[in-house]
């Protein structure tokens, strides 16, 4: 189930807010009902990888207690458990998410001696549950947050359904507060929907009419060239078009989660802050996937001694290790591994050279900026090697392209308000907006921008809705990982 | 005024309401679903994945004012003057007719010469038991005799792909009829001939086909068959519209407000004599005087509707018609497509017996088993151009690899195994 369905929308939704608010009299209650109503969730799309999470949920919890028992007094023995839940988390991942991979690469190596492959699918949102579980143990370790006593609260923290598929990762420490007692106002109900709601705008009016585009671009690509000839203009529309679609994928999704927390009293961190705005790679990824980049600096990077260290070798070996884990975490495959170096690679430079400090004009450096982010999300999106230089070569008409054609130029007709709407609002002209409008005293010049507001976020939500009842293309690309 | 708490209020009122009278409408149709449900899965997972499919099929089915929901996203993308609608799927030609639309991006490993070869293997088997043979080629929708589209979309047009069948069939000496042509050289106008939403012909432009093959079948085998003309005559025949009535396969995935134009007059013909017939389908047995459904041009929801059934029921897997009324005619077997169904309709008194049977159905055995050793006087191939794929040409396929193989070892290009 996501929340961009129908049965999400108005059977799950509707249900769940009517039985939370029913138990308003009791938190432990309304406690149980979201843990329960986020099971049903996780397993209306994995009936069997349900008990997985549970699993998951029951060891981290027992483990934990273990750790909060042991960790002032008795060190080694709290270390160990706390070893012990790491390995067992990150084993789950290895298993459920590597293990192909790795099969995959021995068979390479050996030759003939073929280790069977498993064919094990991906749960949804492993990698998002399984690090929300470790942020949980390693927390109780440093004393950050207390252990959780009572399971079905640790049960809601790693299962609760706006974050546990797609994100934001939530460390404990953050919402364990939230569990324990929360008030929910009408402002935070209020919040919560038009976050919703902006959310669920971007993913199906946007991010889904960019990924059909971007697939069918990808997919014409991948056909090759004798068959069918892409033109260098189509070529830079799939990549700026995919820049685009993860970005509104992405980030609807989070506003949607993030909306949704507040709804029934959760304040998540932010996940997403106008990343495309950035001028450095450094910039970028303070502003992307924020929650992931966190996790990785609390829990990989300062633990290795992060930039402290008595000398950049070590610093540099630190980031090298937090960028091939994050290649990694995104996939099982060799493209994001390198994605994840590439990554690297810019933000060392960046470092060496101290580019954020340079004086040059903005407009060249948020250009620098794009450029990279953009042939970054090329490796990320390419199924393999040869799909990347296929693409990159047909950006500059190194296939004996042409520079553009008939069908392209009749799906920038067709398109143009999608990229001109992504394009436009990926800056933050919507917060600039609001700030103006909240700036202005003047109460009959300010009801009009906010009868535009409610009018075109409702004209918005109801096309959006058109969309999903008329069925077409829904995908998530963080689905996958 | 504070704008996200008054959203909020608007929000909430309408989910709610919307989702009630969703839920309302889904329900009864979940518990019927469930009560039809046969088969239970021995897996419990398979079993729960099964019912939540079943759910999830209904909701999406059910929820309510799904239709005028399609029909808002149509007009507003035709307000917005798009020629593209649901994600490329299908686009809009100069006629204001849907028509898909494909990039040709796959690969394909089809051999129409591999095809024409199977139906040389078919033909000698008929012919060897002193039946004729031919195939019949459909037109398509798009086709630059009648429709050009507009420019740089990539239309589903595998008239392409029906020259290189046809040119194979030449080579291989294989008869057939290019109902292609036979439309080019009518009067008829796109309008005439083909469904704005709908990838169809219509029943006229069916019997001009119709007329131009029983000519065929005289000139090419004297058949003799209507020899005093009277069922190739229009004046039998009563040629009616039902006004604004029709909504094409196409229609009913996008809706009719994309279009900019009303429903369609979806086109009858009746014929003005009776005749007897005994009907073998999917649907039983059935003694009809026409093999024009009636029965289907009244529907409660135009979205459940399928008109096109009108001819013989649309497409069932087999059909075995007898004509009682001319026990001595000769006797013909389709392998067809549902293109076949009007012409079907039409031709089925010129003969004793036609039997049909559905391309993607027949398989090597039942060509060989039941048609050959059928005795039929005329065994026809009839497909649509997009159908000129493996899965309608499963009969004598191993037969030709076969074919192959024995000739490379003969040549000596290939070593036999022994």
């Amino acid at each position: 189930m996501v929340f961009s369905n129908l049965n999400f929308l108005f059977y799950f939704f509707p249900i769940t807010l009517v039985g939370y608010f029913l138990l308003g009299f009791s938190l432990p209650l309304q406690n149980i009902w979201l843990l329960i109503t986020s099971l049903a969730f996780y397993a209306w799309g994995e009936p069997m990888y349900v008990f997985l999470m549970i699993g998951s949920i029951i060891i981290n919890w027992f483990l934990g207690i273990f750790i909060g028992k042991y960790r002032e007094k008795k060190v080694i023995k709290a270390r160990f458990f706390l070893a012990g839940a790491v390995i067992i988390d990150v084993a789950i991942l290895i298993v459920f998410k590597y293990l192909s991979f790795i099969i995959e690469n021995i068979n390479l190596l050996l030759g003939d001696a073929k280790i069977p492959d498993p064919k094990i699918v991906l749960p949804i949102g492993i990698s998002f549950y399984t690090f929300q579980a470790m942020s949980y143990v390693i927390d109780v370790y440093r004393g950050d947050a207390e252990s959780q006593k009572n399971p079905l609260y640790m049960g809601l923290y790693i299962a609760f359904f706006p974050q546990m598929i797609a994100g934001p990762i939530v460390r404990y420490n953050t919402i364990e507060e939230s569990i324990r007692s929360r008030k929910i106002t009408f402002d935070d109900i209020s919040i919560g929907i038009n976050r919703f709601a902006i959310g669920l705008c971007k993913k199906v009016i946007i991010s889904n009419n960019l990924a059909v585009m971007n697939d069918l671009f990808y997919d014409l690509i991948k056909t090759g060239r004798s068959l069918y000839e892409v033109s260098a203009v189509m070529a830079w529309l799939a990549a700026i078009g995919y820049m685009l679609q993860i970005y509104y994928d992405f980030s609807g999704y989070s506003d949607m989660a993030i909306g949704l927390g507040r709804i029934f009293g959760f304040k998540f961190e932010e996940n997403f802050n106008y990343p495309y705005i950035s001028m450095s790679v450094g910039e970028f990824w303070r502003r992307w996937h924020m929650s992931l980049g966190t996790w990785f600096k609390e829990y990989v990077y300062i633990p290795l001694g992060g930039s402290r260290v008595e000398n950049q070798d070590k610093m540099v070996k630190n980031t090298l290790i937090v960028w091939i884990l994050t290649g990694i975490w995104h996939g099982a495959s060799w493209t994001f591994i390198l994605w994840g170096l590439y990554n690297f690679l810019f933000i060392i430079l960046e470092r060496a050279v101290g580019y954020e400090k340079w004086n040059l004009p903005k407009w060249v450096k948020h250009l620098y900026g794009l450029l990279v982010f953009m042939f970054g999300w090329i490796l990320f999106r390419s199924e393999n090697i040869y799909q990347m230089r296929e693409i990159i070569k047909d950006m500059f008409m190194l296939n004996d392209n042409t520079f553009i054609n008939d069908t392209t130029l009749w799906v920038i007709k067709e398109k143009y308000i999608i990229y001109l709407l992504a394009i436009v609002f990926s800056a933050p002209v919507f917060p600039a907006f609001q700030k103006k409008l909240n700036d202005n005293k003047d109460k009959l010049y300010s009801i009009f921008p906010k009868i535009g507001y409610i009018c075109v976020l409702s004209a918005c939500v109801i096309f959006s809705v058109i969309s999903l009842i008329r069925g077409g293309y829904n995908p998530f690309i963080y689905f996958n990982f | 005024m504070n704008e996200k708490k008054v959203f909020t209020v608007i929000f909430i009122l309408a989910l709610f309401i919307y989702s009630g009278l969703s839920i309302y409408n889904t329900v009864p149709s979940i518990i019927w679903d469930f009560e039809q449900k046969e088969n239970e899965i021995d897996d419990v997972f398979e079993t729960a994945k099964s019912d939540i499919s079943i759910i999830d099929d209904n909701i999406s089915r059910n929820i309510y004012e799904r239709y005028q929901a399609i029909e808002g996203y149509g007009v507003f993308n035709r307000i917005l003057g798009k020629h593209e609608i649901n994600g490329f799927d299908y686009a809009l030609d100069p006629h204001n007719a849907y028509e898909p639309i494909n990039f040709w991006s796959e690969a394909n490993d089809i051999s129409f010469r591999t095809f024409a070869q199977q139906l040389v293997m078919f033909r000698d088997d008929v012919e060897a038991n002193g039946g004729h043979f031919t195939f019949l080629m459909f037109p398509h929708k798009m086709n630059d005799a009648w429709n050009k589209g507009f420019d740089g979309i990539p239309y589903n047009d595998f008239n392409e792909q029906a020259d290189k069948f046809l040119h194979w069939l030449d080579f291989y000496g294989v008869d057939y009829l290019d109902f292609r042509e036979v439309l080019d050289k009518s009067d008829m106008t796109f309008e005439e001939m083909f469904y704005r939403t709908d990838h169809h012909w219509t029943g006229t432009a069916a019997f001009t086909a119709f007329k131009s093959l029983v000519e065929y079948l005289n000139d090419e085998y004297k058949a003799g068959l209507d020899a005093d003309g009277f069922y190739t005559d229009e004046s039998n025949y009563e040629f009616g519209t039902i006004p604004n009535s029709f909504i094409g396969s196409a229609g009913r995935d996008v809706g009719v407000g994309y279009s900019g134009m009303d429903l369609e007059d979806f086109v009858t013909v009746k014929p003005l004599f009776n005749n007897k017939y005994e009907w073998t389908c999917s649907m039983g047995d059935i003694t009809r005087q026409s093999l024009y459904c009636e029965e289907v041009l009244e529907y409660e929801s135009i979205y459940d509707s399928d008109m096109y059934r009108y001819y013989l029921q649309g497409i069932n897997s087999r059909d075995k018609i007898i004509n009682c009324n001319d026990p001595d005619a000769p006797k013909a077997f389709f392998v067809r497509d549902s293109f076949a169904s009007p012409l079907l309709a039409n031709i089925a008194p010129l003969f004793s017996e036609t039997g049909a049977s559905w391309g993607k159905f027949t398989s090597d055995r039942y060509v060989k088993e039941e048609i050959i050793n059928g005795d039929y006087d005329y065994v026809f191939v009839s497909y649509y151009p997009e159908n000129l794929i493996t899965e309608f040409f499963k009969f004598y396929a191993e037969d030709v690899e076969q074919y192959k193989l024995d000739y490379a070892i003969k040549q000596g290009y290939v070593r036999e195994e022994k």
